[in-house]
C-alpha cells in the first residue's frame, strides 16, 4: 500500500476518533460499548480478521471440495 | 378512499408476456421495455385505498388492494423489471425468456398487491414457474439441473403454504391476507414455512445460492429482485412481531457472510449476500415495530436497486470475459472501467457507506434493533456489515479487476447494460444523498435521521478498519478452483441413495414380482394341462396322454391285484 494511502487511512481514523470524542451518543441511546473510545475500530479490524480465519478454517477442515465433486458421484 | 380499478396491475406485464410473442421480431426488445415502463407508471399514479374485488363463486377475492406498504414494493418490482429489461435490450432472439422475466415480474407484482390468500398463491406459484425458465434458459447441463431443483423446492414450499392457507381458511373462514397472531395455530406455521422457504432462510436457502449463478445473465438480474423481496413483503404484511424471524434473520446475515468469503463464483458471492442482506429484512420483521418494519421495507427497497446492479456487473464480466470464477479472473480494470466503476457504487450502497442507499436502510433496521434493546443482535448484524464489505465490496473487485492479468480479453459490452448499470447506480446515489425520497414511501411516519455524526463515526470506523483487515489478510483471500459444501449436500449427496432405494430398488422388487408371479402363471398352466406331472420327476409330456401314464396305472393295479391275491390266500391257508 502506498504511503499517502496510509496516511490518509490514518488521518480519517484520527477524525473519526475526535468526532467521537467530541459528539457523545445521548444517554437514551447509548450502549455499553459507547463507552469505549474507537470500539468500532476495534470491532472492524478483528471482525474482519474473525470472519476471514473462520471462513477458511471451516472451508479447510469441512466444506471445501473439488469442482467436479457432485459430478463424480 | 376507496377507488375501484379495472385493470390489475400485475395484468400489464403478464399479458405482455403472452403478447411479447406476436410482437415482430425487431420490436421485442422495445415491446419487453414497454410493459414495466408501463406499469411503474400505472402503480406510481395508483392512490393508497384502491382495490379491486371481484365474486368467484362464494368467495371474494381481492385482486388488488393499494396501500404504503404494497405500493412502494409495486414501485420498485416494476422499476426494477424496467432496468432489467433494458439491461436485456440486445437479446434480440431471446423471446422465451423476455416473456419468463415479464411473467416473473407480473407474478411478483400480483403478490404484493393481492388482498387474499387464493391470488397470492396463484401468483406465488406462477413466479416459481417463470424464474425456472430464467435458470434453465442458460442451456447447459450444470443450469438444467439446478433448475430442476430450485423448481423441486419451490414446489415444495408452495404445496405448504396452500396447505397453510386451506388449513386457516377451514379454521377462519376468511381468505383475507391480514396479520397473523404469533405463536397460532398450525396453519400459521405452516405458511410462515412456505413463505420463508422463498425468502431463502437458513436451512432453506440451497435453492437461492444453487441456482442463481447458473441462471442466464440477464436472468439472474430478474431472479436477485423478486422471489426473496415478494417473501420479505409477505413476511412484513403478515408475520410482523414474530420472534423467531429476529433469530433467523440474525443468523441469516452472518451465514451468507461466511460462505461468500469462501466462494470462488462471483455470481456466487452476490447470491450468498442475498441470503445476508434478507436476513436484515427478516430479523426487522421480528423486531416488528413502526421504525423496524420501515427499515424491512426501505431495506428491501435499496437492496433490490444495488443488489441487480451487482450482478449486472457481474453480468457484465461473464459477458465480456465468459468467466466467472475469480481464479480465472484478474487484472480487468483498464479494459473494463466503466463497469467497475458503476459496480463499486453498488458494492459502496450495499456495504452501508455514507452518501449510498445501503447507509439510509439498513441502519433503520440496526437503529429498531438498538431501540428495542436487542444488543446481540445488533452486534451481530454489525459484525455482518463488515463481512458484507470484505467480500462484494473488496474480495470481489480486487479479485477480478485488480491483481494479476489473466490474458483474458473481454470482449466489448452493448451500451445498453452500460446504461442499465447506470440508471440503477444513479437511484442508489440518489437515496443515499436524499434520504426522504424513499422516506416518503414507507408504510409507517419516519423518525430516523441516519446522518448524524455518532452513525457516521460508528460506520466509518467499521468500514476503514474492515478494509485494513482485508489488506492484512488478503492472501488468505486468495480464491481457489473449489466448490463449497452447504445444506444441499444433504439431497445431492444422498440422491443416488434414494433413486437406488426407491425408484431402482421399487422397480426391482416390481420386476421379481412379475417374473416370480409369471412363472407360478406358467407352471400352473402345464399342471392344469397334465396334473400327472406333478406326482413325477421324470421328463414328461406337457399334454395328458393316457397311453403314457397308463403303465404307471398298470403296475399300481397289478401291486394292488397281487395284494388282494395275497389277502385272500392268506385267508384261505389261514381258516
Amino acid at each position: 500500500m502506498k504511503k499517502w494511502v496510509i496516511l490518509i487511512l490514518f488521518l480519517l481514523a484520527l477524525l473519526s476518533l475526535y468526532a467521537e470524542l467530541g459528539h457523545p451518543v445521548d444517554a437514551g441511546h447509548a450502549r455499553w460499548w459507547n463507552r469505549v473510545p474507537g470500539f468500532f475500530i476495534f470491532f472492524g479490524l478483528l471482525g474482519c480478521i474473525l470472519l476471514i480465519l473462520l471462513a477458511k478454517a471451516l472451508g479447510k477442515f469441512w466444506l471445501t471440495r473439488d469442482e467436479n465433486y457432485y459430478d463424480d458421484k | 378512499m376507496i377507488n375501484e380499478l379495472v385493470i390489475p396491475p400485475a395484468l400489464v406485464m403478464v399479458l405482455g408476456a403472452f403478447l411479447i410473442p406476436f410482437v415482430p421480431k425487431k420490436m421485442r426488445s422495445a415491446a419487453f421495455m414497454f410493459f414495466p415502463l408501463a406499469t411503474l407508471l400505472y402503480v406510481w399514479t395508483l392512490p393508497v385505498g384502491t382495490t379491486l374485488i371481484t365474486q368467484v363463486m362464494d368467495y371474494e377475492l381481492v385482486l388488488c388492494r393499494v396501500d404504503a406498504l404494497s405500493r412502494i414494493f409495486g414501485i420498485i418490482f416494476a422499476f426494477i423489471a424496467f432496468a432489467g429489461s433494458l439491461y436485456s435490450y440486445h437479446l434480440k432472439k431471446e423471446t422465451f425468456q423476455h416473456s419468463a422475466a415479464l411473467l416473473y415480474a407480473g407474478s411478483a407484482i400480483g403478490v404484493t398487491f393481492a388482498g387474499d390468500f387464493f391470488t397470492l398463491f396463484i401468483y406465488w406459484e406462477l413466479m416459481a414457474v417463470a424464474s425456472t425458465i430464467l435458470i434453465w434458459a442458460r442451456r447447459n447441463k450444470d443450469a438444467k439441473k439446478a433448475g430442476f431443483r430450485y423448481l423441486l423446492y419451490h414446489v415444495f414450499g408452495g404445496g405448504i403454504l396452500f396447505m397453510g392457507i386451506l388449513m386457516h381458511f377451514s379454521e377462519t373462514g376468511s381468505l383475507s391476507v391480514t396479520p397473523l397472531t404469533q405463536g397460532g395455530p398450525l396453519s400459521s406455521w405452516l405458511i410462515l414455512l412456505g413463505v420463508i422457504i422463498n425468502a431463502a432462510v437458513p436451512p432453506f436457502h440451497t435453492w437461492l445460492a444453487d441456482a442463481y449463478p447458473k441462471a442466464t445473465i440477464t436472468g439472474a438480474v430478474f431472479l436477485s429482485a423478486f422471489t426473496t423481496k415478494t417473501a420479505v413483503y409477505v413476511l412484513v404484511r403478515i408475520f410482523p412481531g414474530w420472534e423467531i424471524l429476529l433469530i433467523l434473520g440474525t443468523v441469516m446475515t452472518l451465514y451468507g457472510v461466511i460462505f461468500a468469503v469462501l466462494s470462488n463464483d462471483i455470481r456466487g458471492i452476490l447470491a450468498y449476500h442475498i441470503i445476508s442482506q434478507v436476513g436484515y429484512m427478516v430479523a426487522g420483521v421480528g423486531l416488528g415495530t413502526e421504525m423496524a418494519l420501515n427499515g424491512s421495507a426501505a431495506h428491501a427497497f435499496s437492496h433490490i436497486l444495488y443488489k441487480a446492479l451487482l450482478f449486472m456487473g457481474a453480468g457484465a464480466v461473464l459477458y465480456a470475459t465468459g468467466e466467472s470464477k475469480l481464479t480465472k479472473l484478474g487484472g480487468l480494470h483498464k479494459s473494463m472501467r466503466p463497469v467497475l466503476i458503476l459496480y463499486m457504487v453498488a458494492a459502496l450502497s450495499i456495504s452501508g457507506f455514507p452518501l449510498f442507499n445501503g447507509f439510509i436502510s439498513k441502519s433503520m433496521v440496526t437503529a429498531a434493533a438498538g431501540e428495542s434493546h436487542r444488543e446481540l443482535a445488533l452486534l451481530l448484524m454489525l459484525l455482518a456489515s463488515v463481512g458484507t464489505f470484505l467480500s462484494v465490496g473488496l474480495k470481489l473487485p480486487y479479485f477480478t479487476w485488480m491483481t494479476e492479468h489473466k490474458g483474458l480479453k473481454p470482449k466489448k459490452i452493448p451500451k445498453n447494460m452500460i446504461f442499465a448499470m447506470g440508471l440503477v447506480a444513479f437511484f442508489c446515489c440518489l437515496h443515499g444523498i436524499m434520504p426522504s425520497l424513499l422516506y416518503s414511501l414507507l408504510p409507517y411516519p419516519v423518525h430516523f435521521e441516519p446522518y448524524t455524526i455518532p452513525h457516521l463515526v460508528e460506520s466509518g470506523q467499521i468500514l476503514l478498519f474492515t478494509f485494513i483487515g482485508f489488506w492484512l489478510f488478503r492472501k488468505k483471500l486468495r480464491p481457489h478452483a473449489a466448490i463449497t459444501l452447504d445444506l444441499d449436500w444433504f439431497f445431492r449427496r444422498s440422491a443416488g441413495l434414494f433413486r437406488k432405494i426407491f425408484v431402482e430398488g421399487i422397480d426391482s422388487f416390481f420386476k421379481w414380482t412379475t417374473d416370480r408371479t409369471m412363472a407360478l402363471v406358467g407352471r400352473s398352466a402345464r399342471l392344469a394341462k397334465n396334473p400327472v406331472a406333478l406326482f413325477s420327476r421324470d421328463q414328461t409330456p406337457s399334454t395328458y396322454s393316457p397311453d403314457t401314464s397308463r403303465p404307471r396305472l398298470q403296475s399300481i393295479l397289478i401291486f394292488v391285484l397281487l395284494t388282494f391275491i395275497i389277502l385272500v390266500l392268506i385267508g384261505l391257508f389261514a381258516s
